[in-house]
């Protein structure tokens, strides 16, 4: 797999494993109880912009980010959509 | 050296996809070792803002650019799947008996495109697609001709299983006399008669399997020395011995 040539992006896995960083609880006290709860699942659904490479042997590299700007261009750029659902590792 | 915005066929960006969500798959796993709550991705599903073109041949597609209109949608949905179902969906590997049409270089490239849309990638594939009658020219608009193809196909199969000889004996007796040649891969494909000839007569094979040939023969055409034996097991193969009587 080629590394991005375009240093605005990021790999595909490297977009997905920012997406996962959920891992902590969510506490509450009673008193002099505490109640933790954690996520299960979570859908995220964004656009995307993405940079697609291809090498001279055909391979593909996906690079992807969220969007940059939320400014109003005259050229708007292109915006995909990823849509990721995560849940607990129960392994 | 890559170059930005180049069009791209659907497999190889599978192909980057899948990596890509297994490589994230990969790190949330390691992190699972030493973090008691971790999570992993279940699903993606991309949408992607494409143009497709059609060279004759392939369909590509280039993603579109800031300030291009019009282009269509494409929606991938990659899931989990459990390594038992992705035993029960997918194909074994080809076998050492088998041979995969890829690494045969007599058929062409579009031949093997044809192939490969029907689901056949070995010569096993095309056996079984043989025994089900199944009419190989009309599913691929006359552009594969199963009897120029299996010829192909064999000759590729006999050349990676070629016949050897492990133990030849004579057998001269009052009932008759025989050779008897023990091996393997001495007869492959059953769609044949093997003929086996001694000293430049025609023999008689008794029996014939993939490790045993029973040949009989006329004692009067055998010499103390230098005896010829000549198996022709399929029009691929030929194989000749010479034998001795002599201790």
């Amino acid at each position: 797999m080629s590394k991005q040539e375009n240093e605005d992006f990021i790999g595909l896995s490297d977009f997905m494993e920012e997406l996962t960083e959920v891992d902590y609880y969510l506490e509450d006290r009673f008193g002099d109880q505490t109640i933790a709860s954690h996520i299960k699942q979570v859908e995220i659904e964004s656009p995307c912009q993405m940079h697609i490479d291809v090498d001279e042997h055909g391979h593909v590299s996906i690079g992807a980010i969220p969007p940059m700007y939320y400014i109003s261009t005259s050229f708007m750029p292109v915006f995909h959509n990823i849509k990721v659902t995560i849940e607990t590792d129960t392994k | 050296m890559t170059a930005s915005n180049r069009s791209w066929n659907l497999e190889s960006f599978l192909d980057s996809l899948i990596v890509e969500l297994d490589k994230a798959r990969e790190t949330l796993a390691v992190k699972a070792i030493n973090k008691p709550l971790t999570y992993a991705v279940k699903d993606v599903n991309l949408e992607m803002q494409l143009f497709p073109s059609f060279d004759g041949n392939n369909v590509r597609f280039i993603t579109a650019q800031p300030g291009q209109e019009g282009a269509s949608k494409i929606a991938i949905q990659l899931g989990s799947i459990t390594d038992q179902q992705i035993r029960k969906t997918t194909k074994g590997p080809t076998t050492t008996d088998d041979v995969s049409i890829e690494v045969i270089e007599d058929i062409d490239a579009d031949t093997k495109k044809e192939l490969r849309k029907i689901g056949v990638t070995s010569v096993n594939d095309l056996d079984k697609i043989q025994k089900k009658n199944v009419d190989i020219e009309k599913i691929s608009n006359k552009k594969v001709n199963y009897g120029k193809l299996a010829k192909l196909l064999n000759k590729a199969r006999r050349t990676n299983n070629p016949p050897q000889i492990k133990n030849v004996n004579f057998n001269i007796g009052r009932s008759g006399t025989m050779i008897q040649v023990e091996g393997s891969n001495l007869i492959l494909d059953k769609k044949y008669t093997p003929v086996a000839v001694v000293n430049g007569k025609l023999a008689q094979l008794q029996e014939a399997t993939k490790d045993h040939l029973v040949i009989d023969l006329s004692k009067s055409i055998i010499n103390e020395d230098n005896n010829e034996l000549v198996v022709v097991s399929d029009p691929y193969t030929i194989y000749k011995v010479k034998l001795d009587l002599k201790k």
